[in-house]
């Protein structure tokens, strides 16, 4: 398994998308942040209050979409382009089971995932609080313990969605197809959820608790322990069912 | 120790309304060099890849290396190295590059081993040179490369020799003919040069339309191509009375362009030769000759030869 997961690891570190993505985000944020500090309060400028803790609250917000599509991108690039060059074939005539293989697999696109969804934030809040200071958060609210906070449920929202991903890249096989197929899926989840719910009233009870509510308010700096809480272990259990997943389909897949 | 690298015990492998493998059972023993024979479409591929895993078999055993099933037969393939259909590389990454991901999965230890593989297979001197830049020929080399790098026991390798130029070719043949019968390398190996797979494999298996035909050992093969002597006259007519006559034989038969194939006196060409220049006849063309293994392969397939 350890053998599996370094050579995951070295193919990854090779794999330009995850580099482009990186490089990607690593520019925009650092245009963010410059582009907000030079923005001039006297002629019209209308970012002036902003510091280091704003940009991240607003560069967690934009990370969603960052989260969804980037891992979308990654996952057809790093996984499905295994079975378009065969190279799946020789992993799973290797005598490893498929079952390591794929959970070997998962787990470091989870890993290479968390680290392109951190970039961003990362990237902002450090600029930023260079730039323009940290800030301050309401009384009673520690900055280190919030920064920490957002670190931890972008990386357990993450974990989430890249085993979502992994599991749709792993049945699909075609690199153009699951990065199509998840990118609409994710764009049009919230809207099916809702429309689903007036039909079924339990559906708002599942879409609440479901990763794609937890992503679109993790941003929020007045969140109840329970509510963070439940965007840990949500998204985590989530990860968990989806590699199970992956590895059902993946143990059933004949490969052509 | 095992004598069998490979059996399979009624293989069979359907598609929805189509058998692409049809009760198969095929041996292959340790230090043979298994040549796997037939059209496009008729089991090899299939074959291969239900052996390597890649798909499961509708009915049947497979047999490797004295493991039959589950995890047992997982692990034996770690003895196997594989190249199925297209060499199957990282574009994006150099030969080496290609070798060391494949050498981390494997857990082979020492990097020595890439090294020694890039210049076993010609291909230490592509330096940063990305897999997606090779020619088809290099590209041949090091999926085999990749296929060799933890010293297989036992290699499958489908068409490898598709996209070769002739000295490519050549040079495969010789690289298989050392890993074979030097290093005592196990073989399965598909190929549509049949010139080819002629000179390397020590062992045939002939499959037709899902079908294991035979199984043969060159040895066999070679008792079972029929010899004849080729004979080429002005007058093919006139030469065919003179065998009945002269040499009271009907052992022959007259190609559409002239050329008399005559399966009797095999040891006695001067009587033959002396006969026809007796009846007055020019001799043009006069040799013994053998079936090859394309035209025993025809024959056995009823006709067709390769897709």
């Amino acid at each position: 398994m350890l053998n599996l997961m370094r050579s995951e690891w070295y193919k990854l570190l090779r794999n330009r998308s995850f580099w482009l993505l990186l490089a990607v985000l690593t520019v925009s944020a650092a245009a963010y942040v410059l582009l907000t500090y030079l923005d001039d309060p006297d002629d019209g400028g209308a970012l002036t209050g902003a510091t280091g803790l704003d940009l991240l609250a607003a560069g967690m917000a934009g990370n969603n979409y960052i989260i969804k599509i980037g891992l979308c991108v990654l996952a057809g690039f790093y996984i499905s382009s295994e079975y378009a060059t065969g190279t799946i074939k020789r992993a799973v005539a290797s005598g490893h089971s498929r079952s390591k293989f794929i959970v070997a697999k998962l787990l470091v696109f989870i890993l290479g995932s968390m680290i392109v969804a951190v970039v961003f934030p990362t990237v902002i809040f450090i600029l930023g609080s260079s730039l323009l200071g940290i800030g301050d958060l309401p009384a009673g609210m520690s900055t280190a313990g919030y920064v920490l906070k957002c670190l931890a449920m972008t990386l357990a929202l993450t974990a989430g969605f890249a085993a979502v991903t992994g599991a749709i890249a792993t049945y699909l096989t075609d690199s153009g197809k699951t990065i199509g197929i998840a990118f609409v899926f994710y764009f049009f989840a919230d809207g099916l959820y809702l429309m689903a719910a007036k039909f079924a009233p339990f559906v708002r009870t599942l879409y609440e608790y479901s990763i794609f509510n937890l992503i679109n308010n993790y941003a929020e700096q007045f969140m109840t322990n329970a509510d963070f809480a439940r965007t840990i272990y949500i998204p985590v259990l989530v990860a968990v069912a989806f590699v199970g997943i992956g590895i059902a389909a993946f143990r059933r897949k004949e490969i052509k | 120790m095992n004598e069998y690298v490979l059996r399979t015990h009624q293989l069979t492998k359907q598609y929805k309304n189509q058998t692409a493998l049809d009760h198969v059972d095929m041996t292959i023993r340790r230090g043979a060099i298994y040549g796997f024979i037939g059209q496009n479409g008729a089991g090899k591929s299939t074959l291969m890849k239900l052996v390597t895993g890649l798909a499961f078999p509708t009915s049947g055993s497979i047999e490797l290396f004295g493991a039959t099933g589950g995890a047992e037969l997982v692990r034996a393939r770690r003895r196997m190295g594989v190249s199925i259909e297209n060499p199957a590389l990282y574009p994006q990454m150099t030969a080496a590059e290609n070798l060391e991901a494949h050498r981390l999965q494997q857990g082979i230890p020492g990097r020595d081993s890439v090294k020694r593989t890039l210049e076993l297979t010609g291909l230490s001197g592509t330096g940063r040179k990305k897999a997606k830049n090779f020619s088809l020929g290099m590209k041949q080399r090091l999926a085999l490369g990749v296929a060799l790098l933890g010293q297989p026991e036992f290699l499958i390798l489908d068409e490898p020799t598709n996209g070769l130029d002739p000295m490519g070719v050549v040079e495969m043949r010789e690289l298989l003919t050392r890993l074979g019968r030097e290093m005592g390398i196990t073989i399965l190996i598909s190929s549509h040069i049949l010139s080819e797979l002629h000179l390397l494999a020590t062992h045939y298996g002939i499959i037709h339309k899902g079908r294991l035909l035979e199984q043969l050992t060159s040895r066999e093969l070679q008792e079972k191509c029929r010899q004849f002597i080729h004979i080429k006259v002005n007058l093919p007519e006139r030469a065919a009375a003179v065998l009945e006559r002269e040499l009271a034989t009907t052992a022959f038969e007259v190609t559409a362009d002239g050329v008399i194939r005559l399966y009797a006196h095999l040891d006695r060409p001067a009587a033959v030769s002396s006969a026809l220049v007796a009846a007055g006849l020019a001799l043009e063309q006069f040799m013994p000759m053998g079936e090859d293994l394309e035209s025993y392969f025809t024959a056995r397939i009823g006709g067709g030869g390769l897709a």
